[in-house]
């Protein structure tokens, strides 16, 4: 897809996408450090379905949103830049050519974007908790990945089901 | 699926009249105020100040506590861990084999929650109390680029709708005997996978319906886009800005300086 916002379509996928992010990122187990959630499923299938500034975005703004929602503001910036990096890599690995191999690695590369970008970002900003919270979350992030790795399962069980996702995300 | 806490809920009272512009200048100040507060004296009187805009405001009562049960968790997991796991020099007050618990450690814990619960508030301020379209307009006047900003806005705008969705689909699975709730933690994330999927197409087709309105109404034609409701702002909030700056550096005066 080309990427133009000023395209009712793309600012229309992007928008639905985005919100699509932020609703998953919805508590499904509380963690002593946070909770559990599903929203890594979402960047991952909007990075593969339509590029690299379409994960960007949604995986940025959608997570940024839902921390600001869920009273975790202090985490939204760290949030943007973490899951943007996660979605815009994503995209870039997999989306021109979404082979297993490629899906694989795509989900690699955002796990450990995420893992270590959580870690770095808390133990260096001290309002997010400090260096025991950044080592306290490594375990959770993990688990949390594990799950984002379904998004790969979503994506192509959509691709099959919903034909016009390919042409629309290549239009 | 949950409901989002911070979500703006309709009010009248002078805080949800104020132009959001004062309102994010706030939040800003705000946050920047919890990064520079030096101690936990400080910080709590910046979440005392959330707190006194937040009630005097109109905000129910109610919704605060929701806001403090939602924060508790993370609260105390900071107030727990840091004192055990950072615990730096000074008067050590327990010691339980190589883990030990000083001063320093607790001061530091504290002052790390207080920093997380103050800036939650704050930055809440302007999205509980104002509508999603003028939240939208405001940031566009900062400047954020037009469709950064509506991306923003359709995000909030279709999270209700996408909730909905969720929850009407993964209802008639339930009914269809489709048990997303029980199990351990993958097993539920797995039996979870189908919703997802259907709540995906559902938003794809969607997707198709917004772009097809938005490009009836003529978005992305190259003309100056106009507005049926513009924000303004007035006396009251140029005063209101005024007044947030003078905080702020009276803050930063007494606690830095």
């Amino acid at each position: 897809m080309k990427f133009d916002l000023n395209n009712p379509r793309t600012l229309a996928i992007t928008g639905v996408m985005t919100a699509l992010v932020l609703a998953l990122t919805r508590p499904i187990v509380p963690t002593p450090v946070g909770y559990i959630h599903l929203g890594d499923i979402a960047i991952y299938f909007a990075s593969f379905a339509f590029g690299p500034w379409v994960g960007l975005i949604a995986g940025g703004i959608g997570t940024a949103l839902a921390d600001v929602l869920a009273s975790y503001a202090s985490f939204a910036p760290l949030s943007f830049i973490v899951h943007g990096a996660q979605g815009f890599v994503a995209g870039w690995i997999a989306y021109k050519n979404p082979t297993p191999a490629r899906l694989a690695l795509a989900v690699l590369a955002g796990a450990l974007i995420v893992v270590v970008g959580y870690w770095a970002g808390e133990s260096l900003i001290p309002i997010l908790g400090g260096p025991s919270k950044a080592w306290a979350e490594v375990p959770f992030n993990v688990v949390q990945e594990l799950i984002g790795t379904l998004g790969v399962v979503v994506y192509v069980a959509v691709a099959r089901a919903y034909p016009r996702l390919r042409q629309a995300s290549h239009s | 699926m949950t409901t989002a806490v911070g979500v703006y809920m309709s009010g009248d009272s002078w805080l949800y009249r104020l132009d959001p512009r004062p309102k994010l200048w706030f939040s800003l100040l705000g946050v920047a105020a919890c990064l520079t507060a030096p101690g936990p004296v400080a910080l709590i009187g910046v979440l005392a100040i959330a707190h006194l805009v937040l009630i005097a405001g109109g905000l129910p009562m109610g919704k605060l506590g929701r806001l403090w049960r939602n924060l508790a968790p993370l609260v105390l997991v900071i107030l727990i861990l840091q004192p055990i796991l950072t615990p730096g020099a000074g008067a050590v007050i327990v010691q339980i084999g190589p883990l030990r618990v000083t001063q320093t450690g607790m001061m530091l814990g504290l002052i790390y929650a207080l920093r997380v619960a103050a800036a939650a508030f704050v930055a809440l301020v302007p999205i509980l109390t104002t509508p999603i379209n003028t939240l939208v307009r405001g940031l566009q006047k900062l400047g954020l680029p037009y469709t950064w900003s509506m991306t923003v806005g359709l995000a909030l705008r279709y999270l209700g709708t996408i909730g909905e969705l969720y929850t009407t689909i993964s209802e008639s699975q339930q009914a269809r005997g489709w048990g997303a709730s029980t199990g351990g933690l993958i097993e539920r994330a797995k039996t979870t996978v189908p919703t997802v999927i259907a709540l995906i197409i559902a938003s794809l087709r969607l997707a198709d319906t917004l772009a097809l309105s938005m490009a009836a109404r003529g978005f992305g034609m190259d003309r100056p886009r106009a507005w049926r409701q513009d924000i303004h702002m007035s006396r009251v909030d140029w005063a209101a800005a005024a007044a947030i700056t003078a905080g702020f550096v009276g803050f930063l005066i007494m606690t830095v300086g």
